[in-house]
């Protein structure tokens, strides 16, 4: 009987709680809450960020870094090049199409205060919200312009952005490849992601790079979303698979810029 | 006034432990990440203090992690406080004894309840409302992660515990 009283009560209370979240009589409660807990999570975060960077073990192992990251910003270097010859070209063809530019975005910058809630979820918690402009399904980068994930909660003075790894992700993606395959990265397998529905007869290269396809909406096509690591592919289904290493390691990241509306 | 003080020392708590759920234990790497820190405090907290406010201290607790949830409000809140409950009612009637495997044997069934409550809750959400999809396979792996790494804590800091307070100590008659 004293079972039963208990179940009730615990039942009772919770549901009215969920009822009274809906009906929006929990905000202020709920932005109290989160206040404290913001406060706390972010001086956290940031101390948890100063453990967790890169420390080297040997002086080999910082010599090695260096060179590796000497040989990278040479790489780097022909590559910027490159891509200065290119814009230009590209501005000058514009112009003689008198090409009207529409996909022009805002960009804000936000602070990671948190990380995974659920064990289950791959999310990061930022201190901007809906005070903010910030909407459900603007997407989050870091470095100019690699994809981090999408927003898929907003409250006032914070949201939840979904990671690219997280069970539930979804995002149109391109290959760089030669036929641009188009195809759909998925979460849901650990560190990596999967790009899937890619036409069987088009060619991947493994390190071909992947970037948004800019389908969707509010997301703009270009954004680096990482390497092809492997190809999965069966003779007798009309789609391969791509296994894709996220270019961007997320548990190192103090801040983020969400895209949000075109001007 | 001892009461009040009891109640704010709760508080205190509950809001700590909420910031190192959220903010400090992505330090660890996969897949220790899977780790369910709440749910090892809260049987140690069933086991310290024995008594039915554990299942008040979870209810708000996951109050606090289903304001950051990605999931429709109330999923957490309903399965983490829920589950607890079921526990506490094992820890009364099933696993009595003290004993490091008898703490494995509650987070277990702790882990496993939440575990079952938030699957259910999330797959009706998937019919009803058409909201949430859910992938099994990484949900299912997830959870045994996570099952496996706070079973494992529960026991280790039980064993420590044991060492050091009398209430834990099994050689001890109490009269």
């Amino acid at each position: 009987m004293r079972r039963r009283n208990s179940l009730a009560a615990i039942t009772t209370v919770t549901i009215l709680v969920v009822i009274l979240h809906y009906i929006g009589w929990l905000i202020p409660v709920e932005n109290f809450l989160r206040s404290i807990v913001n406060r706390g999570s972010a001086i956290a975060y940031e101390q948890g960020l100063e453990i967790n960077k890169i420390k080297f073990k040997t002086v080999q192992d910082l010599e090695n870094a260096y060179k590796d990251a000497i040989e990278k910003n040479i790489e780097q270097e022909g590559i910027v090049a490159r891509i200065k010859l290119l814009e230009e070209q590209n501005k000058k063809l514009r112009q003689e199409l008198n090409y009207l530019t529409t996909t022009t975005y805002q960009y804000l910058g936000a602070e990671i205060i948190g990380k995974n809630v659920d064990p289950i979820a791959n999310t990061l918690i930022i201190n901007r919200g809906t005070k903010d402009n910030i909407k459900v399904g603007n997407p989050a980068i870091a470095y100019n312009g690699i994809l981090v994930g999408k927003i898929i909660r907003t409250e006032a003075d914070t949201s939840i952005i979904r990671l690219l790894q997280d069970g539930q992700s979804k995002i149109a993606a391109t290959l760089l490849n030669l036929d641009y395959s188009i195809g759909l990265i998925e979460g849901g397998y650990g560190v990596s992601v999967q790009m899937n529905f890619i036409p069987e007869n088009e060619k991947i290269e493994i390190n071909d790079q992947v970037v948004t396809s800019g389908l969707e909406e509010g997301i703009p096509r270009g954004l680096l979303i990482g390497n092809v690591k492997a190809v999965k592919k069966e003779a007798y289904e009309p789609f391969q698979q791509a296994i894709v290493k996220p270019a961007i390691q997320t548990n190192l990241l103090d801040s983020v810029v969400i895209i949000t509306n075109k001007l | 006034m001892r009461k009040f003080i009891s109640i704010i020392g709760y508080a205190i708590g509950i809001v700590i432990l909420a910031i190192i759920h959220i903010g400090v234990i992505y330090l660890l790497p996969e897949p220790y990440v899977k780790l369910n820190i709440i749910f090892v405090f809260i049987v140690l907290i069933l086991l310290i203090r024995e008594k039915g406010t554990v299942v008040w201290i979870s209810f708000f607790l996951h109050l606090f992690l289903e304001l950051y949830a990605t999931t429709p409000f109330g999923i957490i809140l309903f399965s983490g406080t829920l589950s607890t409950l079921l526990t506490y009612w094992f820890y009364q009637s099933v696993f009595t004894n003290k004993s490091w495997f008898a703490a494995m044997a509650i987070s277990i069934v702790a882990i496993s309840s939440y575990r079952i409550f938030y699957i259910t809750l999330l797959v009706l959400t998937q019919f009803v409302f058409n909201i949430t999809k859910v992938v099994f396979t990484p949900l299912l792996l997830t959870s045994l992660w996570e099952l496996l790494f706070t079973t494992l804590l529960v026991g280790l800091i039980y064993l420590v515990l044991s060492k050091k307070l009398r209430k834990f100590d099994t050689k001890v008659i109490y009269s």
